[in-house]
């Protein structure tokens, strides 16, 4: 019997990949927001429902930043704490638009499926 | 320096995460601790609830690209650490490594000086040498021959000169001792010094810039032209003290004035390693050019292309050529090729078969090196089966074998590169100049680069074999299993492996026997005089005060007189040329005979009456040569039986008559053949070459003249005791006759007998080397096989023996497998030996390239080797106690 091969732990995130960019940049439109503030966000705002797992958080933070559709800086929270502040940039509000358009085109072709409209 | 930015950027990036991360816990805990938990609680809850930090970290960074260069620093930091922790075997696999890719890195040396390193003139490739090409039916074999040579006559050098427009011609004539006089003083002191004969143009067309003065005139290098001489820098150095005024002072050489007119750069290689230079004057009907002696170099014109010279020089026609061309299916013709490939062309074919002899030591070394890492693999299956249970990608696990393969190769190939170095240093101390590069022997950037792909190659070699070996491990029975989950495989594919270097062994040693059975028949030949007790020396009578022969006959009377009254001394001679040593050749005018008309080559050498008495060549008829033959009386020669066999189809020509230059000369004797390199008819290196001996007081005094320009003659001198002791009371003698004239130096028979056999000495003693360490590694291989069976199966030998059998039983199955390895490589290896010989039969003399001899000591020698590694590591056997190895659990 041969072990299994071994899961690299990046497919977790490739999975997501597309839903969890489209998320941070959507929580992005409000500011900047640093990496554990993003993840409070998407949980708070998704109702406790959303757990986003540091492990796809970071990879997909850096990720975007090097795409380029997001900017990161150093800054200072309220409570004077020291966090790297995430920003969305112009070419990221653009990807946001068509991750968005694409989102709501499947929403509706897999809500045409699961709910057929008569046609007629 | 993009990559040390980038290395620094990464470096920046990493603390970026570890910062980004540690805010992120802290913000956390700041939230908790709102809530109301504890401080602790909170941080502790936050790292929680954040999950594997190590994790997040690598699958971020991973995104940079630059986990490979931490992997691979990883990856070196455990390779060290196994490197330290199993000492043996790194050491094993670093000598190993360092032999092979040593004698590797030495020979890529030759060839790199050979065949690849550009020679060392500028534009090279606008020079050329001439070439003559003549190719036909051989009229004394039958066999049809083809023949390139680069030694020109009269004749050709000035068709050349005259109708080559496209390329500058230079020629250079031979090179040899002459004696120099260092003081102002006559006499003060001389110094035997190598004088090559170049013409005018010569440094212009190899692109040598004097580095004072000039290269010859073309008044120079005319008959009865100014005496000039060019030094060399190490003689300017050594001899003149460096001295910038040296231009236009006149030197004692060959016992005459010259002037100096040039010195040339430091570090200037010139064909005929020549420490100075003197004009060849190839015009000269009485010169040295008139007979086969001459090289002609070519160096395009500026503008001229190969094209336009090859054409010209496709024109020529020597008349010589007609003379070739009535032979059925004979042709002749000149072309140029370029100087370096020339050079090269010499030595190409023995130092190709060296660099495949090495290749195959490496082979050897790599199959050593696969056995040993098969070996390890084996002990480290749990391991590796241990760390794939953890997670660790197989990848990562083949990552890891082949950097610390790397790890051994680079030290391996280090150490390897020391041994070249003193390879190189040897073989510059035993080898010739004339068989080294033009630029000698040098580890080069060329030959770095060989080592260090050498060493790559290698480490994918051996570190390619646990990875596949690897892929194979069976995570659940090996963690199951522990340290006795050994694969049985292994031992299979390393009898393969031993096979094979067995194989490669015998070709080696196979091809080694052959040319020492050569070099020992070479040795053993009947010489044909008593070369015990006798010493020679040598000195150079190319000397202005010598071309007298009233002056040369008192020379050598007077010396050799003094020579005799030597205590300890029964006789003593001078002649051009002694036995082993190759003479002078010379034309002879066959006036009778079967040959009668023609005139054939035969070497010749003029002595004096005790030659043949001090050397105790038998005298087989006729008489011998006598004082009273003089210069008035009639002449007379003594041949040898092959001279006469060759000439006049009888061994006793007495009373025939040869003609050689205007003298008619009666053979008066005949005398026993020696064994003599030969100089015209080369079919070995020592043979029973037709010599025509004619007494040194009535040898014309041209060809006497002719003779020392080449030769040096030798003063031979029989003693009663050793020889040893002899030099310094000849070198006194000598001075009897002439103070100033030293001897360039002193040389026992067997001295002569190494020097005429050089090549075949080089041959044997670098086969011979390779052959010996071939089957030192191959048996360090039988040896490792054995030594790891028993270690594995020391259990499985336990419990027979405690069923009874005996330790004899249990080492001979053991051993088996070292024999049966041997035997397969064996036969495989006289099977390939055959090929070999045919490639070596060029190179064998006196030995049939099927030799009984060497077929029958191979299996022997190859036989008791086996034996003796299996045997070897079986003895620990004995040592087994059946009860402890049952408990082994």
């Amino acid at each position: 019997m041969q072990a299994p091969e071994h899961q690299p732990y990046l497919n977790r995130i490739e999975l997501l990949q597309g839903t969890l960019d489209m998320l941070i940049l959507q929580t992005l439109q409000w500011g900047a927001q640093h990496g554990y503030g993003i993840g409070q966000a998407l949980r708070t705002q998704s109702g406790e429902v959303l757990q986003v797992e540091t492990g796809s958080l970071y990879p997909a933070l850096h990720r975007m930043e090097r795409q380029g559709w997001v900017v990161s800086k150093w800054g200072q929270t309220d409570q004077n704490q020291r966090a790297k502040y995430y920003r969305i940039t112009a070419e990221g509000k653009k990807q946001l638009a068509r991750d968005r358009s694409k989102w709501e085109a499947m929403v509706a072709a897999i809500g045409n499926i699961l709910s057929p409209t008569p046609q007629g | 320096m993009r990559f040390w930015s980038r290395i620094l950027r990464a470096e920046r990036g990493k603390k970026d995460l570890d910062d980004e991360i540690e805010a992120h816990l802290a913000l956390a805990a700041a939230d908790k601790r709102d809530r109301g938990a504890s401080a602790e609680q909170a941080r502790r809850e936050a790292e929680r609830e954040f999950g594997n930090v190590g994790l997040v970290k690598d699958v971020t960074r991973e995104l940079s690209g630059w986990m490979w260069l931490e992997h691979f620093d990883q990856d070196l930091r455990f390779a060290m650490r196994q490197v330290y922790r199993t000492p043996g075997f790194s050491l094993a696999v670093i000598l190993t490594l360092a032999l092979g890719i040593g004698v590797n890195s030495a020979v890529f040396s030759m060839v790199d000086g050979f065949l690849l390193r550009p020679l060392p003139y500028s534009d090279a490739d606008r020079v050329a040498s001439l070439i003559l090409h003549v190719e036909g039916i051989s009229a004394r074999t039958g066999k049809v021959f083809v023949d390139d040579d680069d030694s020109h006559d009269l004749e050709t050098w000035n068709l050349v000169s005259h109708d080559i427009t496209a390329a500058q011609a230079a020629a250079q004539g031979g090179t040899t001792g002459v004696n120099l006089q260092t003081g102002p003083e006559p006499g003060a002191s001389i110094r035997y010094v190598h004088a090559t004969r170049v013409s005018a143009g010569y440094f212009e067309v190899l692109g040598i810039r004097p580095l004072l003065g000039r290269g010859f005139t073309a008044e120079e290098d005319r008959p009865g032209g100014p005496k000039a001489v060019v030094l060399g820098c190490g003689l300017w150095q050594s001899t003149f003290q460096g001295d910038p005024h040296v231009l236009g002072k006149s030197i004692t050489l060959k016992g005459e004035p010259y002037v100096v007119v040039g010195v040339l750069p430091s570090g200037t290689h010139s064909p005929g390693n020549g420490e100075l230079f003197t004009p060849l004057v190839p015009s000269d009907p009485n010169g040295e050019c008139n007979g086969n002696n001459c090289s002609i170099l070519l160096r395009l014109r500026s503008g001229a292309t190969w094209q336009e010279a090859g054409a010209q020089i496709s024109r020529l026609r020597p008349s010589r050529f007609e003379q070739i061309s009535q032979s059925p299916r004979s042709r002749a013709w000149l072309y140029a090729q370029p100087l370096s490939r020339y050079l090269g062309s010499q030595m190409r074919t023995p130092v190709l078969a060296l660099m495949l002899a090495v290749s195959f030591i490496l082979l050897i070394a790599c199959a050593n090196l696969a056995g040993l890492t098969l070996v390890r693999i084996d002990r480290r299956t749990p391991e590796i089966a241990m760390r794939l249970a953890l997670g660790a990608t197989r990848t990562a696990i083949l990552r890891q074998f082949w950097v610390e393969a790397l790890l051994l190769a680079l030290i391996g190939a280090a150490l390897g590169l020391v041994l070249a170095f003193g390879i190189l240093h040897s073989v510059r101390g035993f080898v010739p100049d004339e068989f080294l590069p033009l630029g000698g022997l040098a580890i080069d950037g060329r030959v770095l680069c060989f080592t260090l792909s050498m060493s790559l190659l290698t480490s994918l070699f051996f570190g390619a074999l646990p990875a596949i070996r690897a892929r194979r491990v069976d995570v659940r029975s090996s963690v199951a299993h522990g340290s006795h989950g050994v694969a049985a495989g292994s031992s299979r594919t390393r009898q393969i492996l031993i096979a094979g270097e067995v194989c490669l062994s015998v070709v080696l040693l196979f091809s080694a026997g052959l040319l020492i059975r050569t070099l020992i028949h070479l040795e053993t030949l009947p010489p044909g005089f008593d070369a015990h007790n006798v010493m020679t020396a040598k000195l150079s009578l190319d000397d202005a005060r010598y071309h007298d022969p009233a002056a040369f006959r008192s020379l050598l009377d007077r010396s050799l007189e003094a020579m005799r009254r030597i205590p300890g001394v029964e006789d003593a001679a001078v002649g051009l040329s002694v036995p082993y040593e190759r003479g002078l050749n010379n034309g002879l005018h066959m006036i009778e005979g079967p040959l009668s008309g023609e005139q054939p080559s035969s070497s010749l050498a003029w002595v004096t009456p005790g030659y043949f008495g001090t050397l105790r060549i038998p005298l087989l008829a006729g008489r011998a040569l006598a004082d009273s033959d003089s210069s008035t009386s009639e002449h007379v020669a003594v041949v040898n039986p092959s001279f006469g066999r060759k000439f006049f189809n009888d061994p006793n020509p007495i009373g025939r008559h040869v003609a050689s230059g205007k003298d008619k000369i009666t053979i008066v004797g005949v005398v026993g053949n020696v064994a003599k390199r030969p100089g015209v008819y080369a079919d070995a290196p020592l043979g029973t070459e037709p010599v025509f001996y004619i007494p040194a007081a009535q040898a014309d005094p041209q060809l006497v003249a002719m003779g020392n320009l080449w030769f040096q003659p030798s003063w031979i001198v029989r003693t009663r005791g050793p020889i040893e002791s002899i030099t310094s009371d000849m070198q006194k003698a000598l001075a009897e006759a002439d103070p100033t004239l030293p001897f360039a130096g002193f040389y026992a028979m067997s001295d002569i007998l190494a020097e005429s056999l050089v090549y075949q000495r080089i041959e044997v003693a670098l086969l011979g080397a390779l052959a010996g360490l071939a089957l030192l590694l191959s048996a360090i291989g039988i040896y490792g096989l054995v030594s790891s069976l028993v270690v594995q199966r020391t259990r499985e030998i336990g419990i027979r023996i405690a069923l009874g059998s005996t330790f004899g039983d249990a080492m001979i199955t053991i051993g088996a497998s070292g024999v049966v390895a041997t035997a397969f490589g064996l036969a495989a290896g006289l099977a390939l030996s055959l090929l070999a010989a045919q490639v070596l039969r060029s190179q064998l003399y006196g030995v049939r390239a099927l030799d009984p001899i060497t077929l029958g000591a191979v299996p022997v020698i190859l036989t008791v080797i086996a034996l003796a590694a299996s045997f070897l590591p079986t003895l620990r056997i004995t040592r087994i106690q059946p009860a402890e190895t049952l408990r082994m659990e």
